[in-house]
């Protein structure tokens, strides 16, 4: 009795499809967000002990904190999309 | 090999009768499904104090609720990887109803007793594979071991569970090395505070998605028993009050918190922190995601559980505690076999008393055993105060004694096989 009655070859081919797809989202959103956390020091100064931070952000850290968390929003957005319509917007895609 | 049926025949009351029990053991085993699984999405934001313990689990009940009403794709062929009840499109194949009803039944029960047993135990074990167990166990002993597929069970159910906590632990381990070493030079509490908002968020997403994966399944072996029973036809989709039945049975579980499995994976797995909670629960939400749309099953909670792992391990100097993590391996290994042979079991007494008499010795020994186990549970009880408790070794919180402390309950999966033989 053969039990691979199915397509190993595809299966691997899906694994790494979706290893490939989290890697980009589930790893690269947080990453995003840590950068926006990140942007909103820049400007500013922290003390020695990296607890307190005085001054007020950069523009250019503005620009890219509010770059960083929209772009993370649009991923949620996306993502509740996904969950909500399933296969039906994904196959449009 | 075509088993002996059962000789007698059942009138339509009878098949009623059934057809009522299959629904209300359906629902408990929704339930359970909810509870089990409150920990997947909010145990990391409980254990970092992202969101208070009452506040996460009503976050995640309204979510999964609606997420259950959301979820369109329709789930009528629940059954068709494992075992030959369902044709493809979802209609019972010519089988005597009685005999499915019972087969159903008995599956069920071993869903929920193999659900209740890891829950005591604290272990996030999943449901899908209780419920598949189960199914697969009361097919054996009612249709026969030609009635399984087996290469659906190695495709569909142990190669993702293998593949499943892999993936995740990579990805979410990837992730929280990406996030400390971006956010190195934030200060400690603007990290902690952004990441929670961002832990909120992601956990979310896992709940949301959770709903409109999970309640689906026992919606469609609710509709399955319709129809099996003649009450309904395939063509007309899930009735709606399954629906909404199912949607609040899920979101109650969901409510009433789970919080033992919600200790182990928050508190015993790893010590987490705000940044890697969210890494965590990104990483689980985009692998359920792309599973989802990859065609394959991953269970939730075999996703999250990896996810959780890996972020231990993205993060250097963090606690990993692998002897939890080990007897998680093996409580997976065994939640198939296990809920397979309660449900065998059920089964078998089904087929053997007669008359309604087997329906209702199962329905009888569900209820027995569920008492005993909560009994159980409420020797030594985890709650929303106890939750965040340090972790010294066991699910049980050694702190705050609250006496009885022997037993399984506090050797996690120590006790389970032990446990089983006393259920079974």
């Amino acid at each position: 009795m053969t039990l691979m009655q199915f397509d190993v070859a595809a299966m691997a081919r899906n694994l790494a499809t979706v290893m490939a797809v989290a890697l980009v989202l589930g790893a690269g959103v947080p990453a995003i967000f840590a950068l926006g956390m990140r942007a909103t020091t820049l400007g500013r100064t922290v003390s020695a002990d990296g607890h307190v931070e005085t001054g007020t952000m950069s523009m250019s850290g503005r620009v890219l904190s509010t770059l960083c968390f929209g772009v993370v929003l649009v991923a949620v957005v996306l993502g509740i999309a996904f969950i909500v319509a399933g296969k039906q917007i994904m196959a449009q895609l | 090999m075509a088993r002996a049926r059962r000789a007698h025949h059942f009138g339509v009351t009878e098949v009623l009768i059934i057809l009522g029990a299959v629904i209300v053991v359906a629902l408990a085993f929704d339930f359970t499904n909810g509870f089990h699984d409150t920990a997947n999405a909010m145990a990391t934001s409980i254990a970092t104090g992202a969101l208070k313990p009452r506040t996460a689990v009503g976050l995640s009940a309204v979510l999964n609720l609606v997420g259950a009403f959301l979820s369109i794709q329709v789930a009528l062929t629940v059954t068709k990887d494992v075992i030959k009840i369902q044709d493809p499109t979802g209609a019972p194949l010519a089988i005597d109803h009685t005999v499915l009803l019972g087969v159903v039944l008995a599956g069920l029960v071993g869903g929920v007793l193999w659900n209740l047993i890891t829950w005591l135990l604290g272990i996030p074990s999943s449901s899908s594979h209780a419920l598949f167990g189960g199914l697969i166990g009361a097919t054996i002993a009612g249709l026969g071991t030609s009635a399984v597929k087996w290469e659906g069970i190695l495709e569909k159910v142990a190669i993702p569970a293998i593949a499943a906590p892999l993936v995740a632990g990579v990805v979410a381990a990837v992730g929280t090395w990406l996030v400390y070493r971006i956010a190195a030079k934030v200060p400690d509490h603007t990290r902690s505070r952004g990441f929670r908002w961002g832990q909120i968020g992601s956990a979310s997403l896992v709940s949301l998605a959770h709903g409109t994966n999970d309640a689906q399944k026992t919606m469609g072996v609710i509709t399955l028993a319709l129809i099996a029973s003649g009450q309904w036809t395939v063509a007309q989709g899930i009735p709606w009050w399954v629906k909404v039945l199912c949607a609040v049975a899920i979101a109650a579980g969901t409510w009433s918190g789970g919080w033992r499995v919600i200790r182990t994976l928050g508190k015993g797995l790893v010590e987490i922190d705000s940044p890697q909670g969210m890494a965590a629960e990104t990483a689980s939400a985009a692998i359920i995601l792309s599973s989802s749309h990859a065609g394959m099953s991953l269970s939730t909670t075999h996703v999250a559980t990896g996810s959780i792992l890996g972020t231990g391990v993205g993060k250097s100097g963090a606690v990993v505690r692998w002897s939890v993590a080990g007897r998680m391996v093996v409580a997976w290994l065994i939640t198939l076999p296990a809920a397979a042979l309660v449900g065998g079991l059920c089964e078998l007494l089904v087929r053997l008393v007669p008359g309604l008499g087997g329906e209702a010795a199962v329905v009888v020994l569900l209820v027995a055993a569920s008492l005993l186990i909560l009994r159980r549970a409420r020797r030594n009880p985890i709650h929303h105060d106890n939750v965040n408790d340090e972790w010294d070794g066991g699910l049980v919180p050694t702190a705050r004694p609250l006496g009885g402390l022997t037993g399984p309950a506090t050797q996690l999966a120590g006790g389970a096989p032990s446990e089983a033989k006393v259920l079974a």
